[in-house]
């Protein structure tokens, strides 16, 4: 509880800021909604059999997984706000247009008789009669879309939307439970808000309702309109996946870049989603800039020759051939930073102090075997157990653990030798040794800022200003910045900030 | 002078005849009540008047003038509707309803504003206290006076009423037909008065149609019914007479009879309800009593039970 008020009071005007995101996705979203559902649920009360197959067609759009549905969307729509968007209005459509048409449908005959009787024109008694009598049962299924909404727009994360889902996904992917918890409370504290803000709607006159919704169209939509229309300085947009690391390094990239050129606005979107999200991003131009590793360019986004795979396996720098293959797409990569984010295999640092221990190899000199925490992956990978037992000989006792356990157990002396990556925020946090892979049994991820070869030919003084890390943070100095904001809740750009200035690549403030 | 005429009007559901070859005129200021039992075809007929319903067959004339050749809103706008369900918009006012064909018509705001006023004090409701009150917080009664004051509010020359009372306590009942005998006095307003009850239609109308089946048996005053009922009307009206009535010692019927020296084959405290079969069947029945013995026929009992209510 305490953990969870620090992290409040810490992160309160990412949280705020993500909450606008939240706010401005689900009401257009719901507008959108009830612009498209309330006609149709109108219509349909003249057109019964329209109205059977209306709703069948938007049940079965409901009945689409969310996950699916937006993965289904990016190749139509790309990333961002859109496909968000487009997903929750279709999950908005059923209740909205269900209870449009089963409310009007269910009033009472006698009304409706009445209203022909007096000669009402058919538009006079839908305003006067038909939706007013309605109203409950509509404002009901407005209230269940509204909750709905903002329940799945924490997925809008995913996509590049933003949202209350980035805390969300930022705390499963540092397994930091008070920030999904964060993220998850504001999430069901703003569909409660919504929700009483709807039922009070309807205690209001009509004319007011109506007046307020419309002041919300307007300033969301002209927010929008303003947004597209105004202009605006030339915007490099800088990505990052999930995780403090990645964070920390476009905040390097953006006061690196913003001090070449004070006319050049740097927008940052964190957490912006996984791998092949953010390089699909990068090459439809949704995004100018990500930091990649070399490592992940050539296993996963290009495909390398036999003989280049082989060459890499045998220890080659990774980095020209995955420059060479980004090219054929178009792509360049930047130079890459010093250390190598890769697997590691840890101990603790009083053990190897004890045993005079600092490279993997020098394991084989205990007799029986050491106790081993690894996770399920790195157990069963080639470049990872079954590579230490073939390449350095070496035999553990196994037992196999979540990731989130390991450093854990480490720690507690259930295993002495663990699993990890080398640039780790628990290795500097529990005070361990990542040994050195001296046979070179892992690949080398090394990090690079990843750009399409056009912006970069655009700007090259973007990419010189990139280029400035260049050989630039070891691996112990990745795991300290990675421990102050994982660990001690410093903010990226303060931690990326300090780190810049300490080495000399930011120039004093003018 | 003839407002309303139906000429050999069939009405027909998939075809079975709910309302079958009815032919009947009513005149200007007529309060003419429909009456039979239910499903004899009365609401049909009645929303045929103002299109709710289409015949199947046959026409009806408003002012001589064809329905189907009238503007439907025009028409709407010039016969009022008074429903049983009583049907007060539950999101308006009592004052809002009342105004809202006047609206419609685009009359004077301050117009409309003292036609409602007087509307509701014609019905007995003092308009400070129920103008802006919700119809949910006025009692069964008080509705169904605004839904009068509703249908009557922007004058127009005829009104429907489809069982309008029925749904109500006998108490508001009684009330609510008086007050519908004053205003139609007051107002000469042409009155199509739907009912299954036939103590109602004794009470209220000027002329009475009965219905069985779909089809017009009869049509009469209240006077010559009684004097000269059909059988069939006869049964529908004992059997629509209140239960307590037929309770009644029949001797309570002595000054309607006519004296006699013949013997009674009825003993003087015999519930009148004994003796109705046998004047249905158009028969008459003798009474023995104290005060001499006397004869009953159908209409005689019909007068009383008119008088009784
Ligand atoms: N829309 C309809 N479809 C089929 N039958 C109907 C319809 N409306 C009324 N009827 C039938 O017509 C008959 C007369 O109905 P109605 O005019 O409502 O009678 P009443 O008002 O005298 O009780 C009833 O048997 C009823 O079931
Ligand atoms: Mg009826």
């Amino acid at each position: 509880m305490q953990n969870l008020w620090e992290t409040f009071l810490t992160r309160r005007s990412d949280l705020l800021a993500a909450l606008g995101e939240h706010i401005q996705l689900s009401l257009i979203a719901l507008l959108l909604a009830l612009l498209i559902a309330v006609p149709l649920g109108i219509w349909a009360q003249n057109h019964p059999r329209f109205a059977g197959a209306l709703l069948q067609v938007t049940g079965v759009l409901q009945t689409i997984p969310s996950l699916a549905l937006l993965g289904l969307l990016i190749p139509i729509v790309g990333i961002g706000t859109a496909p968000a968007i487009i997903a929750l209005v279709v999950y908005a459509l059923l209740p909205i247009f269900q209870n449009t048409y089963t409310g009007l449908h269910e009033i009472d005959p006698a009304y409706t008789e009445a209203a022909d009787a007096f000669g009402m024109s058919k538009p006079l008694k839908l305003v006067k009669v038909q939706l007013p009598l309605a109203m409950p049962v509509i404002i009901g299924g407005i209230r269940t879309a509204t909750v709905l909404i903002i329940g799945t727009a924490t997925l809008a994360a995913l996509v590049g939307g933003g949202g209350l889902g980035t805390f969300i996904l930022l705390g499963i992917n540092r397994n930091d439970t008070t920030l999904t918890l964060l993220g998850a409370i504001a999430a069901a504290l703003l569909a409660l808000v919504f929700s009483w803000f709807i039922a009070r709607l309807q205690k209001w006159p009509w004319r007011v309702s109506v007046g307020v919704l419309a002041a919300l169209a307007l300033a969301f939509g002209g927010t929008a309109v303003y947004q597209a229309v105004a202009p605006q300085p030339e915007t490099i947009i800088v990505a990052g996946k999930l995780g403090s690391e990645p964070e920390i390094l476009i905040n390097m990239y953006k006061q690196l870049i913003e001090q070449t050129d004070a006319k050049v606005k740097v927008s940052l979107k964190p957490n912006f989603g996984q791998t092949s999200f953010l390089f699909n991003a990068l090459k439809s131009k949704k995004i100018d800039v990500y930091p990649e590793f070399t490592g992940t360019v050539v296993t996963s986004l290009v495909k390398p020759t036999a003989k280049q795979n082989q060459a890499i396996a045998n220890g080659a720098d990774s980095y020209p051939i995955a420059e060479k293959l980004l090219n054929q797409q178009q792509l360049t990569m930047g130079k890459p930073m010093k250390y190598n984010n890769t697997y590691a295999v840890v101990v603790k640092r009083d053990f190897a102090k004890a045993h005079q221990i600092t490279k993997l190899s020098q394991l084989s000199q205990f007799a029986t075997p050491l106790k081993a925490g690894f996770d399920l992956e790195f157990n069963s990978r080639q470049d990872g157990y079954k590579g230490i037992q073939s390449l350095y000989g070496l035999t553990f006792s196994v037992q196999t653990l979540d990731a989130s356990l390991r450093y854990q157990a480490l720690d507690g002396g259930q295993v002495q030798v663990t699993d990890g990556y080398s640039t780790d925020s628990q290795i500097r946090q529990y005070h361990l040794l990542a040994l050195q892979d001296d046979k070179h049994l892992f690949p080398v991820y090394r990090g690079a800022p990843l750009m399409r070869q056009d912006f970069a030919q655009a700007h090259p003084q973007v990419v010189k200003a990139l280029n400035r890390l260049a050989n630039r943070i070891t691996e112990p100095e990745m795991q300290e910045m990675n421990y102050q904001v994982n660990v001690k809740g410093q903010s990226a750009a303060k931690v990326a900030k300090a780190y810049l200035k300490a080495h000399g690549l930011l120039k004093e403030a003018r | 002078m003839n407002v309303l005429k139906f000429d050999h009007v069939t009405k027909r559901y998939d075809g079975r005849a709910v309302v079958e070859d009815l032919s009947l005129t009513i005149g200007e200021g007529e309060l003419f009540v429909l009456v039979g039992a239910s499903g004899s075809g009365k609401t049909t007929t009645l929303k045929m008047i103002n299109r709710l319903i289409e015949p199947t067959d046959g026409d009806i004339y408003f002012n001589d003038k064809r329905l189907i050749d009238t503007d439907l809103r025009d028409l709407r706008w010039n016969i009022g509707y008074v429903l049983q369900q009583i049907a007060l918009f539950p999101n308006m006012t009592v004052g809002a309803n009342i105004a809202l064909i006047p609206q419609m018509k685009h009359w004077p705001k301050d117009q409309i504003k003292q036609r409602v006023d007087e509307m509701l004090e014609a019905v007995d409701l003092a308009p400070e206290k129920y103008r802006d009150r919700m119809p949910d917080e006025l009692s069964g009664g008080e509705q169904q006076r605004v839904g009068i004051c509703r249908a009557l509010a922007s004058k127009p020359p005829m009104v429907l009423m489809d069982e309008p009372f029925s749904a109500l306590d006998p108490i508001s009942r009684t009330s609510l037909q008086d007050m519908v005998l004053r205003l139609h006095r007051k107002l000469k307003t042409t009155i199509v008065f739907v009912t299954h009850d036939m103590n109602e239609a004794m009470k209220l109308g000027d002329r009475i149609a009965v219905m069985r089946s779909g089809k017009l048996l009869q049509v009469a005053t209240p006077e010559e019914i009684a004097a000269n009922p059909a059988t069939s009307f006869v049964s529908d009206f004992f059997a629509g007479a209140a239960p307590a009535l037929l309770e009644t010692p029949i001797f309570e019927l002595a000054s309607f009879g006519t004296p006699t020296t013949e013997q009674g084959s009825y003993a003087e405290d015999t519930p009148l309800q004994v003796v109705l079969a046998p004047l249905a069947e158009g028969k008459h029945v003798t009474v023995a009593a104290q005060a001499g013995n006397f004869k009953l026929n159908a209409s005689q009992v019909l007068g009383y039970l008119a008088k009784a209510k």
